[in-house]
């Protein structure tokens, strides 16, 4: 099944196509890929509901507050680069090529850092049903 | 708003559109000020500017770019002290600016 990171995949396969309309693309969708990852982990650990709504790009940031409060600052700096790249087109074309290289870097590090937080809280939890634990 | 000067757009529209938040929200001007000496103590050359673009509807009235120059592996480490101090420090009013910390090069010179 088709998952937010595969965006990411595609963001670097494009990296060898260095035009303009390539680079936006490519921030398009590294926002996307980090933006759909951490929907999918607010839907599954706290409780967020999907609302098919704009605002719901606001609203999973909001929710990542409360888990690591830079988590929703910089996926809400990711966006803004994202709609930047959708619709500023008179931003110059290096301006985009380097913002595309910076979003490729940060969605990385943002899947990355949101797999150790699922990590960590499925060790928590399985530490918390541990037979030990339950029978002290 | 001395201090403020460096950053308003030279754009007349977009000059008045920044001044008429900042005289809405004068709030804003500490922040600003404080965010900007945090990018100037962070990022070793960094220039700041200051827009009222917005795509939704629940963008905050104004943006404050930063845009830093050095290698992209020394701003990527420098970018993530940056947005800790937002997050954690800065007292960011997030409903009522943007701050994007932005790489302006230079890229490497060859793949």
């Amino acid at each position: 099944m088709m998952r937010g990171r595969d965006f990411l995949e595609l963001a670097h396969h494009l990296e060898s196509t260095r035009t303009e309309a390539s680079h936006r693309t490519q921030i398009s969708r590294a926002y996307y890929a980090a933006f759909l990852e951490f929907r999918a982990f607010c839907e599954e650990f706290l409780h967020h509901t999907r609302s098919k709504l704009p605002r719901e790009h606001a609203e999973v940031a909001q929710a990542l507050a409360a888990v690591d409060p830079q988590l929703r600052v910089d996926l809400a700096f990711l966006r803004l680069a994202r709609n930047d790249a959708d619709y500023e087109l008179d931003l110059d074309a290096e301006t985009i090529a380097l913002q595309a290289e910076q979003a490729r870097r940060l969605a990385t590090s943002l899947i990355a850092r949101l797999d150790e937080l699922v990590s960590d809280m499925e060790n928590d939890a399985a530490d918390d049903s541990s037979p030990e634990l339950a029978n002290q | 708003m001395v201090a403020m000067v460096q950053f308003i757009p030279q754009d007349p529209k977009e000059k008045e559109s920044v001044l008429a938040v900042l005289r809405e929200y004068p709030e804003l001007q500490d922040f600003i000020l404080r965010a900007s000496e945090k990018a100037e103590m962070i990022f070793p050359d960094v220039r700041i500017t200051l827009d009222t673009v917005r795509h939704d509807d629940w963008d905050p009235p104004v943006r404050m770019k930063v845009h830093a120059v050095d290698t992209l592996d020394r701003f990527e480490a420098l970018f993530s002290q940056y947005t800790y101090w937002l997050a954690y420090d800065a007292n960011y009013p997030q409903e009522l600016i943007s701050v994007m910390p932005l790489w302006a090069g230079p890229r490497a010179s060859s793949r």
